[in-house]
């Protein structure tokens, strides 16, 4: 249509719609002017300007979700007559990860189960994962596993879709199957014992099923048990450790929960790195549970969400003896192992279980043991130690490889509306959110919580108004998001919630109220993250005031207050007034507790580490000598709590310089943890870390090396290169190639170590600010000076604002700067500097080699500026106050002495008391010499 | 993942009038968005409003390198984006056409939950048909559907990327309406 025509519809439609619509029809003949075509054709046009109100409106992204919505029944759906050479024959059925149609093979000719997965968007890389990850799981041909035939890719339309056609398998599931065929118990038994079986052989094979339950165990005519879905539980998700992120499964919340009764624990919590084949041996316990009692071990299809999953982590199952008399003893036993919320403690594989199985049907003795005392402690110390935390529970759910953290701050002093109200947001608003949000996001660093971060963000923006008239429940929802902040490292985000929740609180509730002291505890806890001591002190002093008032010296929640309030005291370095409470907590649990008492033992613990932050190192020796051995009495030699203890008492000993002991200690301890742990365990790391150290005090360089070579390799495997714990393995390496004096090794590590430091901590972390000291040392000792000294200064900043002037570390900082200044003969500069650090030690460390070598260094400052006469007092007393203290010195900063007995020489020699001078070198030979 | 830079680039390109910027653009775009729309399409739970401005706000972040995203390169990007998101639509619309047994081209009629009205199924392979002969007519009047419907824009937006007055739009988008629903029932 040439456009001056379409102008003049257009302009007489418009003018038309402007007129009455009586009156149109009469209004556009005239306008026509006769032309008739042009007159048909707008009012064609104005016969459908009526209706169309409603055309159009909604997005086209509306229309085809709604269309894709509105075909969701299974069997209003279209299916493909056939997907690549498979014809479909009919729908079996919907899950979670895809469809499942039943489907004919020509050659060979047979029925085959054809699973459609839904993996989001096939890229390349996807698709190159899907194919190696089947191809991993094709190569598993075991009887009692659903045997994959192909697994391919066809393309629909709308991009390449990957399916997997298994063997098609006729039978019941298992519990149906139990049931019709009214099984006794040990026939129940030996039916498991083949799921074991089949479990234990893909486990060989490297893969764990991560989603087994009765549900996906068919059982054919033959009474052979198949396992289905092996693996697919992995190929549909993303591996965390690459962060790569979540596909787009969707699963609905009510298939969660059906799937969490058989998740272990550490699944539940959504740790990836945790789960390994005793993931799988929990399900199985749960699913062997269910076989011999007809009950789940927890309930907990009824309840919300975040119960659920505290039930899970914290609840006993009912004892199976309590149901029938016949399984009390070994299969109680056995069951209970299989059942171990604590993966260490149960049984290794499924073919350990399954021995034990079979022992049982031999009428054998079976290996499992039924728990002891020791193992109850342990169980409450393990409960025990998340209440002293302080912290409401914060863990992370599973949803299919979608992680969310939802938060049981929902305490039992709520309302139960409140409650309801907080529990149906959680679901709602932030797990809802994160089931449409998950979503990998190629090209950005990974982070495998950011998804979580996603959902959070999302369902805290719109707090303020749905909650408007319910100041409480939007306290609470906003105490439950800003904690799982701070799980999450967010803490700007944290602190804003937070906040707002004590205010909308503080309007509300007495100070004294549970809910306050709750929310105040949790800002406290933030702060002290965050490393904000300052700010943390005041919230968790006002804290214990006032449970100290309420509830009495002497009440559990009291002595937490001011366990936390010590352990802050310890952070901030104020460690008289730490000595004075935690001392006092350990005093009155002794008292009302007793000595073995797993909370006095914990008090006993923070005191010794107290006191070694003050250098008292024999107290603190004797505190955790006692701790240890009241550990190895009541939980063994190998139990976790029990290492940690040996690792604490020997850390003391390397701090008192007893090296031999303190290598003994580690290296026992170090066997032990390998066994139990295995090599590459968080916890074993840190033992080889500190065996490394003991190395590196006694100067045997060679193992030292090996040792914290290896930890680091390790660390970098496991937790990443940007993990705080790796970078302090960097440090340490590179400060053992420094004592060594290889300065070409240490630099550029120890470089990149505070760099990470510096992204990952932030600017303000203490720990950050001492690898900057440190480097800023080693920049010392190679004689960069003009990279040093802007380093030392930079930390000093730092860790006077952080961590105050008496601390430990500050003092460390600003004695680095003096040398420095010293070296580059800055001595004005020098002499300000080290004044001040004497005073600082006169009033933390008076009686340390420390206080003694910075008299000396100042004397040296004063020297330098001619000023003799003052120096000679500072340079005399300073010497004698290190040789006196010279055992306490370690090996590393060994030269202090001579460096100290060189100052003498030099005041003398410039003095031009030449006899004097000479008579002092003489002195110092042997000192001098003994570099 | 291209990075943030050539997209703000491109986009500023366009908006000072350089018409091929779209075409380079339009590849960038296509994936980020293709995946956001499979996402949000696979959200199965009817009833569930979604919001086309809230995906292609998304893309916008993820894409585009935000010390640089003016106010005015964002909407020129959601522009961009509609003409992707058309692309993507229509052809999963197809897509689903093709796989529906015994395939019938005008097959999926489906219904407008929301719009209460008697309106004919919204078919989008339809109503790309009839948009592309629409915008044979008028281009304008073309781009103003596509980013209303497809892109999700509003009035106000669309006006910004077309320079031209909000009223003008009112205008082309009631014409256009008129004219692909009568394109359309013609059949």
């Amino acid at each position: 249509m040439e456009t001056g025509h379409w102008r003049k519809i257009e302009r007489i439609y418009h003018s038309a719609l402007e007129r009455e619509s009586s009156q149109r029809a009469a209004f556009v003949e005239q306008a026509c002017d006769g032309d008739e075509p042009l007159q048909r054709e707008v009012k064609s046009l104005l016969a459908q300007a009526e209706d169309t109100e409603n055309f159009l409106e909604a997005p086209a992204m509306e229309v085809a979700a709604r269309s894709l919505a509105a075909a969701s029944e299974p069997g209003e759906r279209p299916h493909p007559a056939a997907i690549g050479r498979y014809r479909i024959v009919r729908l079996l059925g919907e899950g979670g990860m895809g469809t499942v149609y039943e489907a004919e093979q020509e050659e060979p000719r047979r029925r085959v189960a054809l699973k459609v997965i839904k993996l989001g968007l096939a890229s390349p890389d996807r698709l190159r994962r899907f194919r190696r990850e089947s191809q991993a799981l094709a190569r598993l041909q075991h009887p009692g596993i659903a045997q994959i035939y192909e697994s391919t890719t066809a393309d629909t339309g709308f991009g390449l879709q990957p399916y997997l056609a298994m063997e098609f398998i006729r039978g019941l599931p298992l519990k149906e199957y139990a049931e019709m065929h009214r099984l006794d118990t040990r026939q129940k038994l030996m039916l498991m014992v083949k799921v074991c079986q089949a479990v234990h052989h893909a486990h060989q094979r490297g893969l764990i099923h991560r989603d087994l339950k009765p549900g996906n165990i068919l059982v054919d005519e033959a009474g052979q048990p198949k396992i289905l879905d092996f693996g697919v539980a992995r190929i549909t998700e993303e591996d965390a450790p690459e962060g790569d992120g979540q596909s787009t499964l969707q699963t609905s919340l009510g298939q969660v929960v059906g799937t969490l009764a058989y998740m272990s624990p550490e699944q539940v919590l959504g740790r990836p790195l945790e789960v390994d084949v005793r993931s799988d041996v929990y399900s199985l316990g749960v699913i062997l549970y269910e076989l011999m009692s007809g009950r789940l071990p927890y309930q907990v299809s009824q309840r919300q969400l975040p119960e659920a999953v505290h039930t899970i982590l914290e609840e006993e199952p009912a004892s199976l003896s309590s149901m029938d008399r016949t399984y009390r003893g070994d299969i109680e036993t056995l069951t209970r192992k299989a059942l171990e919320k604590d993966k260490t403690r149960r049984y290794a594989s499924a073919a350990d279980l399954v021995s034990d199985i079979q022992r049982y049907l031999a009428d054998e003795p079976i290996l499992a043991r039924p728990p002891s005392a020791s193992y109850q402690l342990g169980k409450f110390a393990r409960r025990h130690r998340t209440l002293m935390a302080g912290l409401a529970a914060v863990f992370i759910v599973l949803l299919a490889g979608i992680a969310v953290t939802t938060s049981m701050a929902v305490r039992a002093s709520r309302a139960e509306a409140e409650a309801r109200a907080v529990n149906e947001f959680l679901q709602n608003d932030v797990l809802a959110q994160a089931g449409a949000t998950a979503q990998a996001r190629p090209g950005t660093a990974p982070d495998p919580d950011l998804k979580v971060r996603t959902a959070l963000d999302r369902a805290a923006a719109g707090i303020a108004q749905r909650f408007e008239k319910q100041p409480m429940v939007e306290a609470s929802i906003r105490q439950t998001i800003g904690n799982a902040y701070v799980d999450l490292g967010i803490y700007p985000e944290a602190q804003k919630h937070l906040q707002r929740a004590l205010e909308l609180r503080h309007g509300q509730l007495a100070e004294d109220h549970p809910d306050m002291l709750s929310i105040m505890s949790d800002l406290a806890w933030l702060y002290r993250n965050e490393g904000l001591f300052a700010q943390a002190e005041p919230i968790a002093s006002r804290v214990l005031e006032i449970r100290r008032r309420t509830l009495g010296k002497t009440h559990p929640d009291t002595l937490e207050a001011m366990n936390d309030l010590g352990l802050l005291y310890r952070y901030e370095g104020k460690l008289k007034q730490a000595e004075k409470l935690v001392s006092e907590v350990l005093e009155i649990r002794r008292r009302t507790s007793g000595e073995e008492n797993v909370a006095t033992l914990f008090a006993m613990n923070t005191l010794g580490f107290v006191y070694q932050m003050e250098g008292k190192y024999p107290q603190a020796e004797t505190l955790f000598s006692k701790v240890l051995e009241v550990r190895r009495r009541v939980s063994g030699p190998e139990h976790p709590t029990t290492l940690i203890a040996a690792d604490n008492l020997a850390i003391v000993y390397y701090r008192e310089q007893k090296y031999p002991e303190a290598e003994s200690l580690f290296a026992k301890n170090l066997e032990m943890r390998r066994r139990v742990l295995g090599g590459e365990h968080p916890d074993t790391l840190d033992t080889m870390n500190n065996l490394g150290a003991t190395y590196r005090g006694e100067g045997k360089w060679a193992q030292a090396e090996v040792v914290l070579s290896n930890v680091l390799g390790a660390k970098r495997r496991v937790l990443g290169e940007e993990n705080p714990s790796t970078l302090m393995s960097m440090l340490n390496v590179a400060v053992m190639y420094r004592y060594r004096g290889d300065y070409s090794k240490a630099e550029p590590l120890m470089v990149r170590a505070v760099d990470l430091q510096r992204r990952v901590l932030g600017e303000e972390h203490p720990d950050g600010l001492a690898g900057m000291y440190r480097l800023a040392a080693l920049y010392s000792d190679e004689g960069k000076y003009t990279q040093a000294e802007p380093l030392f200064t930079k930390a000093l900043k730092g860790q006077l604002r952080v961590l105050g002037e008496a601390h430990h570390d500050t003092l460390n900082s600003q004695a680095g700067l003096g040398q420095l200044e010293l070296r580059e003969h800055k001595y004005a500069e020098a002499e300000s500097t080290l004044r001040d650090l004497l005073k600082g030690y006169e009033n933390a460390m008076p009686d340390s080699w420390e206080r003694y070598n910075c008299q000396s260094m100042l004397g040296g400052s004063l020297t330098g500026q001619k000023k003799y006469a003052e120096a000679e007092p500072l340079l005399l007393s300073g010497y004698g106050g290190i040789i006196a203290r010279q055992a306490a010195i370690p090996l590393e900063n060994r030269q202090v002495l001579s460096e100290a007995g060189e100052r003498i020489v030099q005041l003398y020699e410039n003095q031009e008391k030449r006899e004097t001078a000479a008579e002092w070198r003489q002195k110092l030979q042997p000192v001098l010499t003994r570099r | 993942m291209p990075p943030p830079e050539q997209i703000t680039e491109l986009l500023q390109s366009w908006s000072h009038g350089d018409r091929a910027a779209i075409q380079r653009l339009v590849p960038l775009v296509y994936d980020e968005l293709h995946r956001l729309a499979q996402r949000y399409m696979s959200d199965e739970r009817p009833g569930h409003t979604l919001q086309t401005t809230a995906l292609v706000n998304e893309a916008y972040l993820r894409l585009v390198d935000s010390a640089h995203a003016s106010w005015e390169n964002r909407t020129h990007f959601f522009g961009v984006c509609a003409q992707v998101m058309r692309r993507i639509l229509v052809d999963w619309a197809r897509s689903r056409q093709a796989l529906k047994r015994g395939g019938d081209a005008r097959a999926l009629d489906l219904d407008e939950a929301l719009a209460a009205a008697k309106e004919p199924g919204t078919d989008l392979v339809a109503v790309d048909d009839a948009l592309t002969s629409l915008a044979a007519v008028d281009a304008r009047k073309g781009q103003v559907v596509e980013m209303r419907f497809f892109g999700g824009l509003s009035v106000k937006e669309t006006a910004e990327v077309l320079k031209v007055s909000p009223e003008t739009v009112q205008r082309d988008w009631k014409l256009a309406k008129s004219w692909l629903r009568r394109e359309m029932s013609r059949g």
